[in-house]
């Protein structure tokens, strides 16, 4: 298009674009042809489109900084951004489940981080991250106590029970952390 | 280059918020007599001046509309210059803007009933 090659014109857009960065490609690449065609038509319709008149066109658009401030307005990233910060703790704590059967010393640094994560995040209430944090610790609580019964079991003699314990240590860290991620998805769209 | 400095004045906190959410409105109602194209529908919007401070900031809300299937688009040459994009109502801008003019009153009316002295 013939005005944006003018250099007032390449510089307003530019600046637009540099404004808009938070926004995702396809709206600012919309929202710059719409001013560029805006231009165009009302320069089209100008008597005499000369330098004075392309400032005056571009004056009546309005600053940069506002059209970027409607169209982050209008976009729906500002949700996105909130559903990563969402999933961050939440995946944390799915894999400090995992982790606690594999790995237990994995498994209580990723407990640990998920709950540094889910106080970091504005997503919940204090009653939803306490409710996490206590599931996280439950975790690695329940797996010692567990490990404590199946010595003493061992110890006396209880092979076969000892066969049912650790399936249960194996399934009741995985049962926590999935309860818990429920609860906390929910939590979260509530408060959202 | 400042655009910003010869625009109209930004208006009070009130102002803006009202306008924020009459404005798609107002956008609607321009284009229940038929279709307009951008420059000519920001000009009408400009003629009362509540109602835009500055012109650019219609088009992301114009984006919004076409999305949500409330308007909708279509090119058409001109006799002078590049062509045209005519925004129009769909049914459901229709619908919307049926929606409004009917809260619209009472809600106004609600309004005045606190404000008037």
């Amino acid at each position: 298009m013939k005005t944006a090659q003018h250099p007032l014109v390449k510089n307003y857009l530019a600046a637009v674009a540099r404004e808009t960065a938070g926004l995702d490609e396809e709206r600012r690449n919309e929202l710059i042809a719409d001013l560029d065609e805006h231009i165009a038509v009302a320069l089209a319709e100008e008597a005499d489109p000369d330098d004075q008149a392309i400032r005056a066109v571009l004056a009546r658009l309005g600053d940069p900084r506002s059209i970027a401030a409607s169209a982050l307005g209008e976009s729906p990233a500002g949700v996105s951004v909130r559903r990563r910060h969402t999933v961050v703790p939440l995946v944390l704590l799915a894999l400090a489940g995992l982790a606690a059967v594999t790995a237990p010393v994995a498994g209580v640094v990723l407990a640990v981080v998920a709950v540094v994560a889910l106080w970091a995040t504005p997503q919940w209430q204090t009653r939803d991250r306490v409710i996490g944090t206590a599931a996280a610790l439950l975790t690695p609580v329940l797996l010692g106590l567990l490990g404590l019964l199946l010595g003493l079991e061992s110890a006396i003699g209880g092979v076969a029970a000892g066969g049912w314990t650790i399936v249960a240590a194996a399934i009741a860290p995985l049962a926590v952390a999935a309860v818990t991620c429920v609860y906390l998805v929910r939590a979260g769209q509530r408060s959202a | 280059m400042e655009p910003d400095d010869a625009g109209k004045p930004a208006g009070s906190k009130a102002e803006s918020q009202l306008r924020k959410g009459v404005l798609e409105y107002c956008v609607l109602a321009l284009l229940r007599d038929g279709p307009l194209y951008g420059v000519e529908l920001l000009e009408a919007l400009g003629a009362v001046d509540v109602m835009t401070t500055s012109q650019g900031t219609i088009y992301p809300l114009l984006s919004r509309l076409r999305r949500e299937s409330l308007v909708d688009t279509r090119w058409q040459e001109s006799p002078s210059g590049p062509p045209r994009r005519y925004y129009e109502l769909t049914a459901t801008g229709q619908a919307a803007l049926a929606e409004f003019a009917t809260v619209w009153p009472r809600f106004r009316d609600g309004v005045d009933h606190f404000i008037a002295p």
